[in-house]
């Protein structure tokens, strides 16, 4: 298959970036170097936040009362085939990951959730999305009010370990029917793509006959090619909007992006989800042409890695006190959107379906499709091998032009960690400053601020910044 | 002429000295006291016959003796792998300079992984970046066996791995090749569950350390020579009384566990552990490559449906019914479950299984979770007041 070459939006954005990056020669990043900012840039709320608050308001609204309206609720894993349901009529997918988020950035849930699990004889070294998400099912407690929402059926994706196993149980807890499909993985020297798609497309086939027969509904497959349409454009757009955080300077910082990513993330296979991201395509891309910084002050740029502390996203404000803006990660890069590799090697936004001349009228069509955006996801590399994921962040670092890396070892998530101290030697040896904290996702149980505050002083230090307010 | 008489004297004594241990009443003489003897024997020589000597020599070098002192001390020190003295310490640690000659000198000419779990990819990964071989490959291996899809797939991954292989060797794998390793492996199996079968004796002939280290064993040496082992056992076995009383019918049930110290703790506490469900124990060899056409085909098949791990064990749960049927064929007594800290997959299972041993099959069970260091202590007390409780119930 030939190297995915950019879109035509894709081109823009890059020159837009290049036309920014020439207004700015004025002001130099370089590592180890600059201690006191002079110029700012200019900068102003996101338009689409609002927005971003509003969708996600009414999808968790809409979770609790999809089965009143008469509509399918499907829970499960959010990484992968929110579309497959499409073809039944109107569904609501109750994303887990992102609902095990919501529930961490409240401390006393998410440790009434943690122990409502550990009281059941689970481990408390598990997912913690998986603690919260099972906590307020065990406690029949909606994070946003009411009585744990019941699924007409569960149906998820297996690419960490822990995502089948999670499911199942809930399945067997809530007693609703259960499906999962197995996302096959392997380090990139190999090439398995054709038989992986093969493997997929069967699964994605098998889910299809699965579903029409636990909810007796006829199969639409003019609804799935157009859900399936959606969601390689939102994923195409998300990662047209991550490719303009090369400019410097970043016209969003990771914060946002978490805030927008969810959205292609949850709502991606619906028209309201693919509007979203192409109104924050446009606004990002203005942003960038103005020179629009997230942050004003922007004299850093550190990357992370892995699911944030979602208790502690403070984390992010007190980098910015030190004019470090954290402009994202391989994970929240990947996770909501989709980058590619192209012939120079740089990672870039990949071209739809119809842009690479793949048919979209049948079913088959629409699973091969799927099947093939699935398996370009970056973040199954995380899932793999270390050597993979190492050169990954580090090419990124070099293409968005960090100064740093901040790797999260976070314990709440054996999937992203795996390997992040090979990921961090790796990082080392090439002369990028790195720095760790251990921590947990949703469990702020297994999270020290002080400590990991001290860290962020000293490494700050180590980058030749002092905090702007002295 | 006398100093040849006293060389072969010299050379006498010390074969008169090594047969010593052979004769039992002399072995039985406490280590110390031959230790303290040879000991003594090698001071006086050195401090009242060669250091006077080499006094009185003209020119004497003391430098020699110290080279020649710390010569000794240093290969004592660095170099042998016994660095603690014999019968002193448990464990034979090895020092650096031994460490250096292992990483440096590779015993191993490849590595391949198939995949599974999440700590299995990090091993390989660190592997392949840390001590690199000559060959290396990464098979995926379904995770979904319950799926029509997953043999297809895996036949054609371990289509795909022969083909590496023989390209890596410059040989082919033939059919007949082929067919011949799965019947020595296929061998093995059978061979491992006639070990296993004698363990549903009333008296077993064998501890669960004993059948732990035979089943270990066999994933790591020659097939044909453990299989020409398991035949020497199996002739042994049935006329094999154990110096111990059974007491009480344990299963051990859980992630990998080759801790073969664990199983001779809990069995020297009035327990004997008569079969296993973990990941280094009976999954390895409880079903067979079944031969029908492509053989490719046919080893595909027998993964896809051996009894599963939990990674692998999803919609339905096929293990459950596995350890239903070994607990009755094995009249298990109680379960020690046993996991390793950070693997979701298992973790996630053992409260589901301990429900079924304890609620549906009213087997009691003690759960232990192991880490890289295991409170030993702990843990005695707590399976001592497992097994008091159970010899109650029972």
């Amino acid at each position: 298959m030939a190297a995915p070459v950019q879109s035509d939006q894709a081109q823009q954005s890059t020159k837009a970036i290049k036309h920014n990056k020439a207004q700015q020669s004025t002001i130099k990043h370089s590592r180890l170097r600059i201690k006191v900012v002079r110029e700012t840039y200019q900068t102003k709320p996101l338009e689409c936040w609002s927005k971003a608050k509003e969708l996600m308001a009414g999808y968790y609204r809409s979770v609790a009362t999809a089965r009143e309206q008469g509509k399918l609720l499907i829970a499960g894993g959010s990484s992968a085939f929110l579309v497959l349901p499409a073809g039944l009529g109107e569904y609501v997918f109750f994303g887990a990951e992102p609902y095990g988020a919501m529930v961490a950035t409240s401390s006393q849930f998410s440790q009434e959730c943690a122990e409502a699990v550990e009281a059941r004889g689970f481990a408390r070294d598990v997912c913690s999305y998986m603690l919260n998400y099972w906590g307020s099912m065990f406690l029949d407690r909606y994070y946003f009010g009411g009585p744990f929402p019941r699924p007409d059926f569960c149906m998820s994706s297996q690419f960490c370990d822990t995502h089948s196993k999670w499911f199942q149980y809930v399945a067997e807890h809530l007693q609703v029917p259960y499906f999962s499909i197995d996302i096959p993985l392997s380090p990139a020297r190999y090439d398995r793509k054709e038989r992986f798609v093969e493997y997929l497309v069967s699964q994605m086939q098998e889910g299809i006959e699965w579903m029409v027969e636990v909810t007796g509904r006829e199969y639409d497959d003019e609804r799935l090619v157009e859900s399936v349409k959606y969601e390689c454009e939102a994923l195409c757009l998300m990662g047209e909007i991550v490719n303009f955080q090369k400019a410097i300077p970043a016209p969003l910082s990771q914060k946002s992006i978490f805030s927008i990513y969810v959205i292609p993330h949850l709502l991606g296979h619906s028209l309201e989800g693919v509007e979203f991201c192409r109104e924050v395509r446009e606004e990002v891309a203005d942003r960038v042409q103005r020179g629009i910084a997230a942050l004003a002050t922007e004299r850093c740029r550190i990357m992370d890695d892995s699911e944030p502390p979602w208790h502690f996203l403070k984390l992010y404000r007190y980098l910015e006190k030190f004019g470090a803006l954290c402009i994202g990660s391989q994970y929240s890069y990947s996770l909501g959107g989709n980058l590619v590799k192209d012939q120079e090697g740089n990672w870039v936004p990949p071209r739809t379906p119809e842009e690479r001349g793949m048919p979209m009228r049948t079913r088959e069509d629409a699973l091969r499709a799927m099947a093939t955006f699935y398996l370009e996801k970056p973040i199954l590399a995380s899932f793999t091998t270390a050597e993979d994921k190492s050169s990954m962040v580090l090419e990124m670092a070099q293409q968005w032009r960090a100064d740093g890396i901040i790797l999260h070892l976070n314990r709440g998530c054996e999937g992203l960690t795996q390997g992040a101290l090979e990921n961090r030697m790796a990082l080392v040896e090439s002369g990028l400053p790195v720095m760790t904290y251990e921590g947990n996702m949703g469990d702020k149980r297994e999270f020290d601020e002080g400590q990991t505050l001290n860290r962020i002083d000293s490494f700050m230090e180590r980058l030749g910044l002092k905090k702007l307010e002295e | 002429m006398a100093a040849l008489g006293l060389a072969l004297l010299a050379s006498l004594a010390a074969a008169l000295g090594g047969m010593l241990p052979v004769y039992t009443r002399v072995r039985e003489i406490g280590t110390r006291y031959l230790l303290g003897f040879a000991a003594g024997v090698m001071v006086s020589v050195g401090l009242v016959v060669m250091l006077p000597q080499m006094a009185k020599q003209e020119g004497a070098s003391f430098i020699a003796l110290a080279i020649g002192f710390f010569a000794l001390y240093a290969t004592e020190k660095m170099v042998t792998i016994h660095s603690c003295r014999e019968g002193e310490c448990e464990v034979h640690g090895a020092r650096w300079t031994t460490l250096i000659g292992i990483a440096t000198e590779s015993l191993l000419d490849g590595i391949a992984i198939a995949h599974s779990c999440i700590h299995v990819r990090q091993a390989f990964s660190s592997w392949r970046l840390h001590v690199p071989v000559e060959y290396d490959y990464y098979m995926f291996m379904p995770a979904k066996p319950q799926s029509p899809a997953a043999q297809v797939l895996l036949t054609r991954e371990v289509q795909a791995f022969k083909e590496s292989l023989e390209g890596w060797t410059g040989r082919a794998i033939t059919r007949g090749s082929l067919e011949e390793a799965i019947e020595a492996v296929n061998t093995g199996r059978r061979l491992m569950r006639q070990v296993y079968e004698l363990r549903k004796a009333e008296r077993p002939p064998l501890t669960g350390a004993e059948a732990m280290e035979m089943a270990v064993s066999g994933q790591m040496m020659d097939r044909r020579e453990h299989n020409a082992l398991l035949q020497q056992a199996l002739v042994e076995l049935p006329g094999r009384v154990l110096p111990k009383e059974t007491g009480l019918r344990l299963m051990i049930v859980g992630s990998e566990d080759d801790d073969t110290e664990m199983l001779r703790l809990i069995e020297s506490l009035g327990a004997t552990i008569v079969i296993d469900d973990h990941c280094t124990g009976s999954r390895h060899f409880w079903n067979l490559v079944e031969l029908k056409g492509d053989p490719l085909a046919s080893i595909a098949a027998r993964y896809v449906q051996r009894p599963p791990c939990p990674q692998k064990d999803w919609e339905g749960r096929r293990r459950l019914e596995h350890i239903r049927r070994l607990a009755a064929e094995y009249r298990v007594q109680g379960a020690i479950v046993i996991q390793q800290k950070f693997c979701d997959p298992h973790e996630l299972d053992n409260p589901v299984i301990i429900s079924l041993l304890e609620q549906e099959l009213d087997i009691p069970s003690l759960f232990l979770e192991f880490d890289v260091t295991i409170p030993v202590g702990q843990f005695q007390t707590r399976i001592e007041a497992f097994l008091e409780m159970l010899r109650l119930e029972v």
